[in-house]
């Protein structure tokens, strides 16, 4: 790797962890398998788990769109909205989806415009017509509400937008020309123009996962149905969605029909290593780095490996404070007490999937199903109270028993004795940690308070 | 603005820092720079420069869509179905996605289009516009409206590259064309000549009509010919008002027929019925957007106007039971596909790519990989836009190792069934699996 004379980020580099956060991640991006096919002229669907490095992507398709700053194509930042309340998946909706995505068109031509006017001033006359019209005709609302500050600001291309909002442009079609007609007058044109062609980006789509995924769902497939949409050279679409909306998506015509192809996001633990040593190589501005260093303990890496899974945020969110400890003494190796003591403090993060019997410890994705429903019961319990202490007794009262009160002693209703219950919760306990500790041995997210009970360690 | 594709050294240099030792342009105009080539230079670019190592001048195996494909002429397969759908009469077609319908329809296209005289049929690719409709349930005057437009764009496209046949006509045909065609082309007529006259050459026109590769034609009018044919259609005062589409629809018809006088007729070449989300897998949607025009079929051929439909193959058991006549068995085709063709398929493209060096992944294989386009012919959907799937997914896999001195082994093959069975599109029906 080489060293950047631009000031490196250090240990900042295991902040936030979030690719919209990271401006130097170029420095050390490291490409997923399929990276090659990611960023082909080709539309895209890249399905990714949460922390696979979805937006680091989208982040880098973005930089390969630039050279020194100025795009060599129209970048589009635009996403289907769902279905509202009764309506229908029809081509109707699509072409209304269609309008709005040459609505942000529009928007994202006039910010190229407004900061490189040259790329339009510079156009043949007949290719200058094309792209006044389609500004003039296909953005919605009031131009001035719209692009204000673009048409407003000192850029030297706001009178150039000014002026194309203001002198009518020729009649290229026919107001009941179709989308795809546009989209051809629109990519010929701004082949001419140094914007080599369009592409539409739409990250987040995750968000929609949590909210009303079944209507955006049913939104999206019909919009990678209308093939039309999907067949014009110039016209490329780039979609990061969350795994779950593989099973539905893939059975949408474009996809079924290779006119969008898909990608998985998987990363292998020599990928991900490679990544992680990149990444703190960059930390500590060095031109490698071998993991092996930071600590020689022989379940290190097997351990790096069973709770990152293949989710690289969670490969980094482990190594983070390994490596501020490194750096902060002398770049020495980690004892092996100091790493068991570090993972304890800093353990994997844990979500309990709130629509099913799953749960995200780091990178891995578990299935609860096998758990039985008292022990899922508890760790919801646990969960719902994590970071407090949870006595046995309250384990069993309030979660196996389900009473609102713990009684305290033999004369209180539904006391029994703590042996006749401990065995129990403890069993209960066993099965939790080996279903979501990485080292059920050595526990540390379930982890026991001598004298006093349980706790669920979990960092938000 | 040209672009441009960083190639690098192949000599094993796959991390950072890799030498820059050419910069050339890419077919598909894309490019990547200096700033961001960092990370990118083996993960992207030198796929191509593999390719070229490989002795693959172009990916033939990239585009997927046959009409996007701007070498389909040059590689796609004699098949015998098309010998049965060239002639006098409406001829269907039936086959699953990907099965070659549309590689099949530009093939017609094609052959209709190569020549400079009025002896072969007009063609007209009819590509239902379910967007412009906002349905897919059009009525006989919305078709008659896309009708229209799509023999328009494919006239005024026609006329550019044949600037003589405006010449030679009298005077007194011209003002009946030029209200054809300002009639139901999309935009104002003025504009596309004003595009010739600036552009001075035809590709441009031909992607703002939207229309596909197959009516590229090599040889453009000379500068001067062309600017002379614009200017004469500048000349002419355009209409002012706009008849019902069934009126332009009959305009058109009867310039090709009459004032040009296309001794094959019209091929009214239907394709892309699955293209709607409601259409994509309901066979009675397929029939719904067809039904108004499958009454004009036969008395169409009367007039020399002959419909060739490329049908989804899910919609031939409701078409042929609702319309039997139509669709009776001397009318109607499925495209078979074999192990031996499909492996053709392939071949044919090597060839091409290869500006014929060779004709076989035989020649960049190990020797115990031999005959392996009949191994992966056997192994993919029986159909050739899945066959190039898995060969392209092959040649990623052996690119993947970046091994690059070494042959396609079988672990190439092995990783690329293993994702392509996880990849397969598994709402294709296939009647004929091998």
């Amino acid at each position: 790797m080489a060293k950047s004379t631009v000031p490196t980020p250090g240990l900042s580099v295991f902040g936030s962890l979030r690719a919209e956060d990271e401006p130097w991640l170029h420095a050390c991006f490291t490409p997923p398998p399929e990276f090659e096919h990611i960023i082909a002229p080709r539309s895209t669907i890249i399905f990714g788990g949460p922390g696979s490095g979805k937006t680091t992507l989208y982040q880098r398709v973005r930089a390969h769109s630039l050279c020194d700053g100025k795009p060599y194509r129209l970048l589009v930042d635009w996403q289907p909205a769902p279905l509202n309340a009764g309506e229908q998946a029809t081509i109707a909706w699509v072409k209304n989806q269609a309008v709005h995505l040459f609505d942000h068109c529009v928007v994202a031509l006039s910010e190229c415009l407004a900061r490189w006017p040259e790329l339009y001033t510079a156009a043949p006359a007949w290719a200058q017509a094309r792209l006044a019209w389609f500004i003039q005709q296909y953005l919605q609302g009031d131009p001035k509400i719209r692009l204000g500050p673009l048409l407003e600001n000192t850029q030297s291309g706001s009178d150039l937008l000014t002026q194309l909002f203001s002198v009518p442009a020729p009649i290229i079609l026919y107001p009941d020309a179709s989308p795809e007609q546009v989209i051809a007058e629109l990519t010929t044109a701004l082949s001419v123009t140094g914007l080599g062609g369009i592409w539409v980006l739409s990250d987040g789509l995750e968000d929609w996962s949590s909210v009303d995924a079944p209507s955006f769902l049913r939104g999206l497939g019909a919009f990678l149905s209308t093939l039309p949409l999907f067949e014009k050279a110039g016209l490329v679409y780039k979609l990061w969605a969350p795994l779950a909306f593989e099973p539905e998506l893939s059975r949408a015509g474009g996809l079924a029909r290779r006119r969008v192809d898909s990608v998985r996001l998987q990363w292998t633990p020599d990928e991900l290593r490679r990544l992680a040593e990149r990444r703190i190589a960059l930390a500590l501005n060095e031109p490698t780095f071998d993991l092996t260093h930071l600590s020689q303990d022989e379940d290190f890496l097997p351990w790096l490996e069973k709770v990152g899974g293949d989710a690289p945020r969670a490969w980094l969110d482990q190594l983070g404070p390994l490596v501020k400890y490194f750096a902060a003494h002398g770049q020495k190796s980690l004892e092996t007490k100091t790493w068991l003591r570090l993972r304890r403090e800093y353990p994997p993060k844990l979500y309990l999937s709130e629509d099913g019997y799953r749960v995200l410890v780091g990178g891995r994705d578990i299935d609860l199903e096998e758990l039985p429903a008292k022990s899922y019961e508890m760790l919801h319990y646990l969960y719902q109270h994590a970071g407090t202490v949870i006595s046995k007794a309250d384990l069993y009262y309030r979660c196996y028993l389900g009473l609102e009160r713990t009684p305290r002693t033999g004369e209180d209703l539904h006391y029994v004795s703590p042996k006749d219950y401990e065995g129990l919760i403890d069993t209960s306990l066993w099965r939790l940690r080996r279903a979501i500790e990485p080292d059920p041995s050595k526990p540390v997210l379930l982890v026991s308070k001598r004298g006093r009970g349980v706790v669920l360690n979990v960092r938000w | 603005m040209y672009a441009y594709v960083v190639f690098v050294t192949l000599s094993g240099q796959t991390e950072l820092g890799s030498a820059l030792s050419v910069i050339t342009p890419d077919t598909n105009n894309n490019f990547l720079w200096p700033e961001t080539m960092e990370s990118t230079l083996d993960e992207s670019t030198s796929w191509l420069q593999w390719l070229h190592r490989l002795g693959l001048h172009f990916d033939p195996f990239d585009t997927l869509n046959a009409a996007d494909d701007p070498h389909l002429g040059e590689y796609l397969i004699e098949h015998e179905i098309f010998a049965r759908l060239w002639g006098n009469d409406w001829a269907w077609v039936f086959a699953p996605p990907g099965g070659g319908k549309t590689a099949l329809r530009c093939r017609i296209s094609q052959t209709c289009w190569i020549g400079q005289e009025t002896n072969r049929p007009f063609p007209i690719p009819y590509l239902p516009p379910f967007l412009s409709w906002s349905n897919v349930a059009p009525s006989l005057e919305d078709h008659f409206g896309a009708l229209a437009q799509a023999a328009a764009k494919v006239l005024l496209l026609t006329l550019a590259y044949r600037p003589h046949w405006t010449f030679r006509l009298p005077q007194s045909a011209l003002p009946e064309i030029h209200k054809a065609l300002a009639w139901s082309l999309p935009g104002p007529l003025q504009n596309y000549l004003d595009l010739c006259q600036q552009t001075r050459d035809l590709e441009q026109l031909r992607r703002a009509l939207d229309l596909d590769h197959a009516f590229a034609l090599p040889n453009p009018p000379e500068v001067d010919v062309l600017l002379e044919w614009c200017t004469i259609w500048t000349a002419l005062p355009s209409p002012t008002t706009r008849p019902q589409a069934q009126e332009r629809w009959e305009a058109l018809l009867r310039v090709l027929l009459e004032v040009l006088d296309f001794d094959g007729g019209v091929y009214l070449l239907v394709d892309g019925l699955d293209a709607a989300p409601e259409t994509v897998t309901l066979p009675e949607a397929v029939a719904e957007v067809l039904a108004p025009i499958l009454a004009a079929v036969a008395p169409w051929a009367q007039q020399h106007i002959y419909v060739k439909g490329f049908l989804p193959a899910e919609s031939q058991p409701l078409l042929t039971t609702r319309y039997p006549e139509l669709f009776s068995t001397p009318h109607t085709n499925t495209i078979q596909w074999t192990v031996p063709l499909l492996a053709q398929v392939v071949r044919r493209r090597i060839f091409v790519a290869t500006q014929g060096d060779f004709d076989s992944l035989d020649a960049i294989a190990s020797p115990a990989l031999r005959g392996l386009e009949a191994w992966l012919a056997a192994a993919a959907l029986p159909l050739p836009r899945e066959m190039l799937v898995l060969t392209r997914r092959v040649l990623q896999e052996h690119f993947k190792r970046k091994d690059y001195n070494s042959p396609l082994q079988e672990t190439d093959v092995q990783n690329a069934l293993r994702w392509y069975r996880a990849a397969r599109p598994n709402i294709i029906q296939v009647d004929n699996q091998l």
